[in-house]
């Protein structure tokens, strides 16, 4: 064979092996990236599947969030509300990678409304560095860039094969993990299933190390001035959304223990700070509302907590109802009262276990 | 921009060669080498653009000091040495701002408890290598080895963006008669399809392997007590992610090289088979080897001074290369302790000549992965750490070795990470030990059905990865 026809057969079986890659891809889509086959196993990961969810689900509203949001069964958020939803959340969401998802919900213009739960500690700093990026190439809107997914490594070397694998093993009559690999899309990204909800864990973990505490790696100091500057940018971000959809800000309900060690560290009078300052500025726009979870009393509940933070779904469908009923919305009026009972509950909290914390004012 | 890009692959590379030989159509190869040149400045722009008109300068003051020299031949010496040490200090500051600026910094601090403000300057782009290639020019150009070409030639001759940002080092004078041979100007079917050849290889080697075992050692790296097993793995896979991924750009360098008709010099030649430091160094990074033998150690008087000063000016000359490598102290450490065990190889004589081959591969291979940990750690502290680990006999146990695959994709059990891990350390070992490297592959290179299957394949394979990022670990010396 002599040089030219190697060099031709060498670019026709590299362009032929790329097409037949790029064709399995568009057919299988095993980020649900062009289409939703009910029936088909799809990525667990979140930061590949949501561009998916939001691109091509069937929804006029949709629940933004972290890992405390991951449990939520837009089901139950419909049956109660009567809207049809998505939620589209990310572990320790950050605030650039809410920017992208907002920025890509609002090009769909699909969503009639927005629920966004904010984490006050994604306004830190310190955060932006321990907050993973998002694979672009699904989330921006060039063509050119879908070469990365259809003949993208995460997809050739990490998902197709095991999600392949598993289908064959299941068909094969092998017992497959399942909750691994999410058949529904209201499943994707649930934590709660095996997991230990008890007051006794959180005191012996508090105990025996608080630093092993999630929030405590995201968020080891704070500038309170950083973080209004973070803020203010949310605010302008929510404000432009506003004009487009129904925003609803609402704040999780973080356990007492967690404010307790925010208190510890000192950083608990900026978060509240910030966390006024945002209620306050949201007031002053026509179309977003905020609810205030953390003022709930299950708050002093630990036995509804996996760790100072994540709750169980039981809460997430109690949040539900609130979403429907406006139980916790917060009006002008209510931005100071609302600290205050958090203030109260954290008080009673440290009053009742008292024996086992270490730092009770 | 990098070789492994989509846009380099399927952009710019095609583009430049099908301009290039486009332009063989003209009757001027200035043409052609005013082409190349422009697509090679384009080349390192895209990266930092800022950073452009670093390298124009120093072409240009290179040049019309190199000019200088020419120009004072016949007015005795003094003038032209003068230009000469003008030369030196310009290219030696150069590299001293850039790269060295802080680390001295840092040291008059540390030594003289003051506070002088660091500039945490960015690093451009290969201008370690650039500055070498011109100052070794002027040298030549003082040493009347060489004639000073058009200033497109030297342009050319700098900038040659195969070879711009990672080497090899090349020479004037076995680059200059390529660029100039009038028969190179038009395709060569056979160069570019050995060319093809040898990228696709290189391609693979540093986009597939080093970035696959990169991700072990950037974990490695972030587990706060390895223990003896986590720490041989992290080192391991050093050892062989700076072998594939320098190699692999070096292949990738002399592959493109090669498509426009160009020989470049090799770089590595299966350095993990050497049988003592000594021949390490002439298999490993064979350019920089040769640069330092003669611009720092043969001006030092080489071996031609005594047994003594001899092992001073090794001394010296690993010095200077743990000092090019990096600005701080673990770079001179590891570039001291390959002098020291040169040294010591050169004391020893002939008394291991008995020692079987594979003895003797074993123990160099031993001592280049320790001599490694130095060379990638973040820090001294770090370093020790892990040197000290791979010595913990006791604490053999296989607990965290599964988080060094840890990619954040999909959680596998702990087994399967391991077994994962140790199969591709165990296969890579094979190929640095027993394979042929890439570029006595390229030699035996035939265009037949199954080297284009083969080479396909790994292609693919290769542009597949390239969604997953990475750079160079070159790129910043």
């Amino acid at each position: 064979m002599n040089s030219r026809i190697w060099i031709t057969l060498f670019f026709c079986v590299s362009c032929l092996i790329f097409l037949g890659m790029a064709l399995f891809t568009y057919c299988y889509d095993p980020y649900s990236y062009y289409r939703i086959n009910d029936e088909q196993l799809k990525v667990s990961s979140l930061p590949l599947s949501n561009p998916g969810i939001v691109r091509n689900a069937d929804y006029d509203t949709v629940i933004v969030g972290s890992s405390v949001m991951q449990n939520f069964d837009p089901k139950v958020v419909d049956e109660v509300t009567g809207y049809k939803t998505v939620k589209v959340s990310l572990s320790d969401l950050s605030q650039n990678q809410r920017k992208v998802i907002f920025e890509l919900i609002l090009r769909e213009k699909k969503a009639e409304r927005i629920f966004y739960g904010l984490d006050l500690f994604s306004l830190s700093p310190s955060h932006r560095e321990v907050s993973g990026s998002l694979p672009d190439y699904l989330y921006n809107q060039s063509c050119l860039d879908d070469i990365k997914y259809v003949l993208g490594y995460e997809n050739w070397f990490r998902f197709t094969p095991v999600l392949v694998g598993l289908q064959l093993a299941s068909g094969l009559g092998f017992d497959v993990p399942q909750e691994k690999m999410a058949v529904s899309l209201d499943q994707i990204g649930n934590w709660d299933d095996g997991v230990v909800f008890s007051k006794d864990l959180l005191r012996s973990q508090y105990l025996k190390n608080a630093q092993s505490f999630s929030f405590s790696k995201a968020v080891t100091s704070v500038s309170r001035e950083a973080m209004f500057n973070r803020a203010d940018d949310l605010l302008r971000d929510l404000k432009n959304a506003s004009t487009e959809t129904e925003i609803t800000v609402f704040f999780p309900p973080y356990s007492a223990l967690y404010w307790n060690m925010l208190k510890e560290r000192g950083l608990y009078d900026s978060y509240v700070d910030v966390k006024k300052h945002i209620c306050y500025q949201l007031q002053l726009c026509e179309k977003v509302e905020v609810l205030d979870y953390q003022i709930m009393p299950l708050i002093l509940n630990l036995d509804y907590y996996k760790d100072e933070m994540h709750y169980s779904k039981e809460v997430n469908d109690i949040m539900s109802s609130g979403f429907a009923e406006k139980g916790w919305l917060v009006r002008r009026n209510d931005i100071d009262t609302n600290i205050d009972e958090l203030n109260d509950l954290i008080l009673q909290f440290e009053l009742e276990n008292r024996d086992w914390l270490r730092v009770v004012d | 921009m990098v070789f492994s890009s989509y846009e380099f692959i399927f952009a710019f590379l095609p583009l430049v060669i099908v301009g290039y030989y486009l332009l063989s159509g003209l009757r001027s190869i200035a043409y052609q080498h005013l082409f190349l040149t422009g697509a090679s400045l384009f080349f390192y722009g895209y990266f930092n653009i800022t950073y452009l008109w670093i390298i124009i300068a120093s072409i240009i003051v290179n040049y019309s000091i190199a000019k200088g020299i020419d120009y004072c031949t016949g007015n005795g010496t003094r003038s032209r040495r003068g230009l000469l040490v003008l030369g030196v200090l310009f290219n030696v500051g150069l590299l001293g701002y850039f790269k060295y600026h802080d680390f001295f910094v840092e040291n008059i601090n540390a030594v003289f408890a003051c506070s002088f403000n660091l500039k945490y300057i960015i690093l451009p782009l290969g201008i370690s290598f650039f500055t070498f290639q011109q100052l070794s020019f002027l040298i030549s150009i003082y040493k009347k080895e060489e004639k000073v070409e058009t200033f497109l030639d030297y342009s050319l001759f700098v900038t040659f963006f195969p070879q711009l940002i990672a080497g090899p080092i090349v020479l004037y004078t076995e680059m200059i008669p390529q660029f100039k041979d009038p028969k190179r100007r038009y395709i060569n079917w056979d160069n570019f399809a050995n060319g093809l050849y040898v990228f696709a290889v290189g391609l693979f080697k540093k986009i597939v392997i080093a970035d696959t075992v990169a991700l072990f050692v950037d974990n490695g790296y972030g587990v706060a007590d390895p223990g003896f097993v986590t720490a041989w793995v992290v080192a391991l896979s050093y050892t062989m992610q700076i072998y594939f991924d320098f190699s692999g750009y070096c292949d990738m360098a002399i592959g493109i090289g090669k498509m426009f008709n160009i020989n470049l010099p090799i770089n590595f030649n299966s350095p993990y088979k050497s049988q003592s430091i000594t021949e390490f160094w002439r298999r490993w990074h064979m350019t920089l080897g040769r640069a330092l033998k003669t611009y720092v150690y043969i001006p030092l008087g080489g071996n031609r001074r005594g047994i003594s000063r001899t092992y001073v000016n090794l001394f010296i000359t690993f010095f200077v290369s743990g000092l090019w490598h990096g600005a701080a102290w673990t770079f001179v450490l590891w570039g001291v302790l390959h002098g020291v065990f040169i040294i010591l190889e050169r004391l020893a004589g002939g008394l291991f000549v008995a020692v079987p081959r594979y003895v003797k591969i074993c123990t160099t291979f031993l001592v280049v992965n320790f001599l490694w940990v130095l060379f990638r750690a973040p820090d001294l502290e770090t370093s020790l750490l892990f040197l000290k680990k791979m010595v913990s006999f006791g604490e053999l146990d296989f607990n965290r070795v599964h988080l060094l695959a840890n990619d954040g994709l999909i959680g596998f059990p702990s087994l399967a990470w391991n077994v994962y891990i140790f199969s591709i350390l165990i296969v890579l070992s094979g190929i640095v030990f027993f394979t042929k490297n890439t570029i006595e592959m390229g030699n035996v290179f035939k265009p037949t059905l199954r080297s284009a299957l083969w080479i396909s394949l790994l292609f693919v394979i290769s542009v597949v990865h390239l969604s997953r990022l990475s750079v160079f670990i070159y790129f910043n010396f």
